[in-house]
């Protein structure tokens, strides 16, 4: 092997990627040649050294729910929004607007009561942030509908028994009507979704288990929210769009709560129902 | 999580596409060099595979499709903003650059011979300082971990060509290293 033949090989040698049979007159070139050995020495160190610092870093989950919005704008344009018409319609007036909204929804869930369980994750991000906003939008959207609705605690916690590893938690919160909830999962981990109705916004609380999310396998929180969750066993944030998350820890379950509201207002809210945690 | 009203496309683009993104996001931030840049490239490239899903064909490779979404947005953005190609002829170049020691150095002490104390920033700038198609399969295989079959995939080249593409890419980025240790006083003048 001469060195022109030993520099054309050293990128797949450095990747142990050379063929058996290459390798030993690589390797005895290497012996013989100094410059080619150096050569060799520096890719290997170039390449270590680059790896070593250099770090992976995660979406942002501001940037991830922006796409994920954008995209679930371009393909639910002209869908209509159960809970939009729901809550948010701006031309009616609120209380013919509360009025119909309440027909609207009892025959909503009605229907959505017969809507059979899906289980199929799909949302790529494993934040548990980006997941609540992001179910949270598709509740608002209508994307997201109730299995199971019931205003009674006990009747929901029926639909959750047995499915999952962490309790399942449902109080009653001030001011606050249960709607129902969904459950499914993600990367084979169980998540619960809890809906209720705050005068005319939607509370959704997402819950899963906190073994889990504390591991960062399947499903992980930013290392600044995990941290204060170990510390205190609280977190809040407000988000750009005026949303607000409220996490917390209870037992094995970690809940995050998104309303469109201020995270105190949001906290003063899923507090009300202390006792139920 | 799949909720009745939405449709198969978004599904199966939720469940195919989306969880590339920090793939893409990685090498758009190494790219760009740019949080601001890598954002607005990450947004349009899932914006435009989503509109041209229809193209995609099922069973082949998400990864590379995206990532040459991505290419052809990032050469779009870069033709658009300064009329100039990204590319670099290796042989102009490699001259610009003092050649390192050929001389033979203890293996452990290398890292530190070749580049002292470089700080994390020094690496970022000098990856981002490398002509494109160099650029991009350091990144691919050294920052990525991707295989080189992957890598042809994604850049559209046989093998070879990523391989000494890989050789090139790394002997000039080591030099350009070596430039900022030597412009820090980390690292001693030939």
């Amino acid at each position: 092997m001469n060195c022109k033949e030993f520099q054309e090989l050293i990128s797949a040698a450095v990747d142990l990627r050379l063929p058996d049979d290459g390798l030993a007159a690589f390797k005895d070139h290497s012996v013989r040649c100094s410059a080619c050995r150096f050569e060799y020495e520096a890719e290997a160190s170039t390449k270590l050294f680059v790896r070593s610092r250099t770090k992976r870093v995660r979406t942002p989950a501001s940037l991830a729910l922006q796409i994920s919005e954008q995209i679930g704008r371009e393909a639910s344009a002209g869908h209509p929004s159960w809970i939009a018409e729901l809550l948010g319609k701006p031309l009616v007036k609120p209380a013919i607007g509360f009025a119909l909204a309440f027909v609207t929804v009892l025959l909503l869930l009605q229907d959505s009561m017969h809507v059979g369980p899906t289980t199929q994750a799909a949302f790529g991000s494993t934040d548990v942030i980006l997941q609540s906003l992001m179910n949270h939008r598709s509740m608002l959207s209508g994307e997201m509908k109730p299995q199971f609705a019931s205003s009674e605690p006990a009747q929901l916690a029926g639909f959750f028994s047995g499915i999952t590893e962490y309790s399942v938690l449902l109080p009653r919160l001030k001011d606050c009507r249960l709607v129902g909830g969904v459950q499914n999962e993600f990367a084979g981990t169980k998540l619960a979704h809890i809906v209720y109705q705050h005068n005319n916004e939607i509370v959704y609380i997402y819950q899963t288990c906190w073994a889990t999310v504390k591991r960062g396998e399947k499903l992980h929180l930013p290392d600044n929210v995990k941290d204060e969750l170990l510390r205190s066993g609280w977190f809040s944030a407000t988000q750009p769009d005026g949303r607000s998350i409220v996490l917390w820890t209870k037992g094995r379950t970690l809940c995050a709560a998104v309303a469109r509201m201020s995270k105190e207002d949001l906290f003063a809210c899923v507090m009300s129902g202390e006792r139920g945690w | 999580m799949k909720f009745s009203a939405k449709s198969e496309k978004h599904w199966a683009f939720e469940r195919e596409a989306l969880p590339h993104m920090d793939l893409l996001y990685n090498y758009a931030l190494r790219t760009t060099n740019n949080a601001q840049d890598a954002d607005d490239l990450v947004q349009e490239t899932f914006l435009k595979a989503f509109r041209f899903w229809g193209s995609y064909e099922q069973g082949t490779n998400i990864k590379a499709w995206l990532f040459r979404i991505m290419k052809n947005s990032y050469i779009n953005r870069y033709r658009k903003e300064t009329k100039e190609p990204d590319t670099v002829d290796y042989d102009e170049v490699k001259d610009f650059y003092s050649s390192v020691r050929h001389e033979s150095t203890d293996s452990n002490d290398l890292q530190e011979t070749l580049f002292g104390n470089l700080l994390d920033d020094d690496v970022t700038k000098a990856i981002a300082s490398l002509p494109d198609e160099f650029r991009t399969v350091v990144i691919l295989s050294d920052i990525e971990g991707l295989s080189y079959e992957e890598i042809a995939e994604f850049v559209d080249c046989p093998l070879g060509t990523v391989r000494s593409r890989l050789h090139r890419g790394r002997k000039l980025l080591r030099e350009q290293l070596m430039e900022y240790g030597k412009q820090r006083g980390y690292v001693a003048e030939d």
